[in-house]
């Protein structure tokens, strides 16, 4: 099978007042369709840098990403975003929501932004699918402000997925959160994973948000220092994964 | 202390532009003020000035009433008076003169309206400085010469040795010039259109009797004193009426009129200082809450509230400084550009540009003052922050809706504050404080209360406009998403994200709208002001000459003038009007001899009292006059009453046969309406003023056909509108002046909203980068940032013509008793639509600019 997202060899330097920062120093991945990717590492590793890059959010400095056939590194900016609006899905770790915009408007947003007719038959039946697999429809009104933390990263969730794009991205989403509803949160993403077949690039430095994945990536200094593959299991335990980072001296 | 200080403003070089920004606001209220009252300085000392060059070395002028004179008699008792040190007796009239060809005998040339005076030279010299630009002084004997003042000689070509020929009672005399006065002293009365000529040649001229004359200067002995001499001739001056005035009253009355234009200018001035002490507020309070997490830090690392308190007043101070120094450097520039206009606008030149100390204190005091007034809210609001702040995830960048009201009553105390040292400064430097729009400031009491109104009034619309904001907003956004319908799927995401904004935090934007309405209110009141005086004075013309053209004579010419227009093709009818002044109860007043059969049949005149047929009848029996509404509450007379008049040459008693709304324009008010038999009976006789109706459809070419005939006779043919006073040019000019200076409210306005959208773009930077990555782009973000301001903008003005029209109606209403009326200033109101709309829409492009230009993947990790 074709991979659904390609990098192949990634670099990026930052430019700072006091010099240069390499946070990527060569990074190559294929992440194959319906496949559940995360990208663990200590602080630093450059792991947000290179979601950023696979997501079309900025240009790396050299090195190339492949989006579902198309080459997203070095598109002008009007291109790029209707490639993120169409094929791509992010939630972050907080401030996921426009907080003047209702639960619904929000989840309705890359359609609105499309300019496609957000109060049509199949945009709402879209968005209100999407609602159901967070299990929000009873709190779609609401703004974000009147939400549970835990509920606005659902909505972020319902979001990312409501345009059905090719891949969803997600930086530390439980990284603001308490451990049950953290994990309440990974079982929202896995669920579109294995209900939807939605592929998956979840960056965390939390072991028991990593052993939902069917592949870890471990980064180190801008690099990918080991891959680790779990496998899909009804069950994701973090001990093993635990242990396998214990070994990278993690 | 020095901590906060260093802190306070560290902050404003961190925000560059929006420093600039409110400094920029702050600058042009101060500019305003300082230029106003320098303006105002010098247009005083101007007027002062002048009337002494006019005066020379005269204390005191007695002029003989009316068209009378003066008799021998009556200027020997003057120079006999005790405490007369000298006397100068002069003829002094208006009339025509025409240039006449070298060698020829013949008047060629039209020169227009002339003054003669006819003095003594001797005695003249001794009461002012005459300064000759060419020639010789004109001698005691030489009685066909004359002396001409520069300036209108030389616009005329004519030097030493030209020939001029004058009209007069007494026929036409041509008078060489002997010499040509520089453009200094007496020179400077009537625009220069002077000639001096002896006396013996001016009373033959005229037709006056020997040892006659218009007025006497009379120098007076500093030991008796002015007031003392004055009594002295009241009680020996018996042989014909007279008028008595100072120096000191006629700097007065020439004062008044730049008084009027120096309030006005205040008067907006401080509208617009008050203006931008809200935006101070404003942006010290977006500030302050943009600022809640650092304050919170500083406050839990050891900060005192006092600490805290000084931090913003000291970035306050900053702006305050920046703005003083900025402002009085521009308010400089603009008393140097407006001063002519001034000029142009009074009697009296103006010139110079003297940067008044006084006022250059008030302007700073008033500038620092404002913005400390307008930073102490948000110090507060900055002081209240607590510790615990710093903690919170996600701190209040939004302001609560009571913000508004803080806002708005914080630029409110510093607009009072403001009035209060406007108030003082003024009783400091003399000048004259605000008086409210349209009138005359009457008084330290009324002047007070015009000022308390305007902040209390100021005070009010802020309110209002923060309670409406929300409301008015919403209203436009649904306006403008209407007339974007043909683009409305295209556009639905802005729009949508440009609305949600301005409901979502209106505090952030309402402050910006209300400061837009009040600027752009004040320029459609100041119209809709001028508009309604200008129709005033129409209405009231055509009220007295329902007539298609007036020809007027500079002095009076014989009744038979009149069947010669009437002979002109065109001409179907022609009324005679005699204007002079008599004396009602012993003051000055106007009066009007009509045909009242002829004058009945013009259809003029509105009775408010009595009916038009009894009325007229009683005028055409004889014994009877027709008082204007004015004169009547003036001498609280009633139909009926008995209305005793004066003139030079007779005194009659006339029953109120009918009260009038309006009368014509006279040299003392309204004219009381008299029949020509009794004019004839106080000695006047003859018309100043010819009332032209046309036949039907010849009204277009009247004035040409009437301009031959009234060419001969030396008369002039004028609009009926023009009667009405060069008043109307010196109105439009004045409020062309006044809505040149509310355009500067409407600037600092649309400055303030620069700020507001910097500061929103800034705020939503995370937003941004979060809406961006969703798929949202640079031309959605660019476009979503310009539609919030054409909302703004469009709101404010709709709400600002709303003000302007109510304002200007309450205005006009106030000073008639015709009731309210609602008239629209149309162009005006266009014009603040287009100046609001455009002016939000084009400096909301830098914001949109920046905000289509976030940089996504560094927005995303600043949250
Ligand atoms: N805009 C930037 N300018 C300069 N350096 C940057 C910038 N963004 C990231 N870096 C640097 O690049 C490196 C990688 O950062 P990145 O945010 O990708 O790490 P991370 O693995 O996501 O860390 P964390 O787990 O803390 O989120 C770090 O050293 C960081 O300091
Ligand atoms: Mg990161």
């Amino acid at each position: 099978m074709r991979p659904i997202l390609e990098a192949r060899d990634l670099t990026k330097t930052y430019r700072t007042g006091e010099g240069e920062v390499e946070a990527l120093r060569g990074v190559s991945l294929a992440v194959e369709p319906g496949e559940f990717v995360a990208f663990m590492g200590p602080s630093g590793s450059g792991k947000t840098t290179l979601l950023q890059l696979l997501g079309g959010l900025d240009h790396p400095t050299s090195g190339e990403v492949v989006l579902d056939g198309v080459s997203v590194s070095f598109l002008d900016d009007d291109r790029a975003t209707r490639l993120r609006r169409e094929k791509t899905g992010f939630v972050f770790q907080a401030f996921n929501l426009v907080p003047l915009l209702s639960a619904r408007e929000n989840v309705a947003l890359p359609f609105l932004l499309s300019g496609a007719d957000p109060a049509s038959r199949e945009i709402r039946s879209r968005v209100d699918d999407a609602l159901r697999l967070v299990d929000l429809e009873a709190k779609a009104e609401r703004r974000p402000a009147e939400l549970a933390f835990g509920e606005q990263q659902r909505v972020a969730i319902a979001r990312a997925v409501a345009g059905r794009p090719a891949i969803l991205f997600a930086d530390e989403p439980t990284g603001n959160l308490d451990y049950s509803t953290g994990l309440e949160i990974l079982q929202y993403l896995y669920r579109s994973c294995t209900e939807r077949g939605q592929t998956i690039v979840l960056v965390t430095h939390d072991a028991q948000a990593g052993a939902f994945a069917d592949r870890v990536l471990f980064l180190r200094d801008g690099r990918v220092l080991e891959e680790i593959a779990i496998g899909r299991r009804a069950e994701h335990p973090a001990r093993p994964l635990i242990e396998r980072l214990a070994l990278l001296g993690q | 202390m020095r901590a906060p200080a260093r802190l306070g403003l560290r902050i404003l070089r961190r925000r560059p532009l929006r420093t600039a920004l409110t400094i920029a606001g702050i600058a042009i209220g101060v500019a305003l003020v300082f230029a106003a009252l320098s303006v105002d300085a010098a247009a005083q000392s101007g007027a002062q000035g002048y009337a002494a060059q006019l005066d020379g070395r005269s204390d005191l002028v007695v002029r003989a009433f009316g068209e009378g004179t003066l008799s021998p008699q009556s200027l020997s008792t003057i120079s006999g008076t005790a405490g007369v040190l000298a006397t100068s007796p002069q003829v002094r009239r208006s009339t025509f003169a025409w240039a006449v060809a070298p060698g020829g005998s013949v008047a060629t040339r039209s020169l227009g309206a002339l003054t003669v005076v006819g003095v003594d030279p001797a005695s003249d010299r001794a009461f002012h400085d005459e300064t000759l630009a060419s020639g010789a002084p004109l001698s005691a004997t030489d009685d066909a010469g004359a002396v001409l003042a520069q300036p209108w000689a030389s616009a005329h070509g004519l030097g030493v040795g030209s020939r001029i020929s004058v009209m007069g009672g007494g026929g036409e005399r041509t008078l060489t010039v002997r010499g040509v006065l520089a453009a200094s002293g007496p020179a400077l009365a009537d625009g220069g259109r002077l000639a001096y000529v002896t006396l013996t040649s001016a009373r033959s001229l005229f037709a006056l009797s020997a040892g006659t004359a218009d007025l006497v200067e009379v120098r007076v002995d500093p030991a008796v004193g002015v007031a003392a001499v004055e009594t002295r001739l009241e009680t020996r001056l018996s042989a014909e009426p007279y008028l008595l005035s100072t120096t000191t009253d006629d700097a007065a009355s020439l004062s008044v009129a730049s008084r009027d234009v120096g309030s006005g200018l205040l008067l907006v001035a401080a509208v617009v200082l008050f203006v931008g002490a809200l935006l101070v507020s404003d942006a010290l309070a977006m500030s302050v809450a943009e600022r809640t997490r650092e304050v919170a830090l500083l406050r839990s690392v050891g900060a005192t509230r006092r600490q805290v308190h000084a931090m913003v007043l000291v970035e306050a101070l900053g702006l305050a400084v920046g703005g003083i120094v900025a402002g009085l450097a521009g308010g400089a520039a603009i008393t140097a550009a407006l001063v002519p206009l001034v000029g142009s606008i009074t009697d009296a030149p103006v010139s110079g540009t003297p940067l008044d100390a006084g006022a250059l204190a008030v302007a700073a005091v008033l500038g620092l003052l404002v913005t400390v007034v307008a930073a102490l809210g948000p110090a507060w609001q900055a002081g209240r922050v607590s510790p615990v702040e710093a903690l919170r995830a996600t701190p209040a960048l939004t302001r609560s809706s009571g913000a508004v009201g803080r806002s708005a009553i914080g630029g409110a105390a510093a607009s009072v504050a403001g009035t209060a040292v406007l108030i003082l400064g003024g009783a400091v430097t003399g000048a004259s404080p605000p008086a409210s729009a349209g009138t005359i400031g009457s008084g330290p009491v009324g002047t007070f209360l015009a000022a308390a109104a305007v902040a209390l009034a100021f005070l009010l619309l802020m309110l209002v406009a923060g309670l409406v904001a929300p409301a008015v907003l919403r209203g436009a956004g649904a306006v403008i998403a209407a007339a974007a319908m043909p683009l409305r799927r295209p556009l639905a995401a802005e729009l949508r994200l440009a609305r949600g904004s301005l409901s979502h935090d209106p505090a952030r934007v309402s402050v910006a709208f209300a400061a837009l309405a009040v600027g752009l209110g004040l320029v459609v009141a100041l119209a809709g002001i001028a508009d309604g005086m200008r129709r005033a004075g129409d209405a009231w013309i055509s009220d007295v000459a329902p007539v298609d053209a007036v020809v007027v004579a500079i002095s009076p010419v014989p009744d038979s003038f009149g069947a010669d227009l009437a002979g002109v093709p065109g001409v179907a009818s022609v009324t005679s009007l005699r204007v002079f002044d008599v004396a009602i109860a012993g003051r000055q007043a106007s009066a009007v001899a009509v045909d009242p059969a002829a004058y009945a049949r013009l259809g003029a005149l509105t009775f408010e009292a009595g009916t038009r047929e009894s009325a007229f009848a009683a005028l055409q029996a004889g014994g009877a006059a027709l008082v204007p509404r004015s004169v009547a509450d003036r001498f609280d007379l009633r139909v009926g009453d008995a209305l005793s008049v004066r003139t030079a040459t007779g005194e009659e008693t006339l029953r109120v046969a009918g009260i009038v709304a309006h009368g014509l324009p006279g040299a003392s008010g309204e004219s009381v309406v008299v029949s020509q038999s009794d004019a004839s009976g106080l000695g006047i006789s003859g018309a100043s003023m010819f009332l032209v109706s046309a036949k039907p459809g010849a009204a277009g070419g009247l004035a040409a056909a009437l301009s031959d005939v009234a060419d001969r006779y030396a008369l002039s043919v004028v609009q009926p509108s023009a009667i009405g006073g060069a008043v109307t040019g010196a109105l439009d000019r004045t409020f062309g002046l006044l809505d040149v200076l509310a355009l500067a409210a409407v600037v600092v306005a649309v400055l303030g909203m620069l700020d507001v959208l910097l500061m929103d773009v800034r705020q939503r930077v995370g937003e941004l980068g979060l809406l961006r990555a969703a798929g949202l782009t640079r031309a959605q973000a660019w476009r979503a940032v310009v539609l919030e301001a054409a909302i703004v903008g469009l709101a404010g003005s709709v709400a600002g013509c709303v003000l302007g029209v109510l304002g200007s109606t309450a205005v006009l209403g106030f000073g008639t008793t015709a009731g309210l009326r609602l008239d629209v200033p149309w162009p005006a109101v266009a014009l603040a639509v287009i100046v609001g709309l455009g002016g939000a829409m084009l400096v909301s492009v830098y914001p949109a600019r920046l905000a289509a230009r976030v940089d996504i993947a560094r927005a995303l990790r600043a949250e």
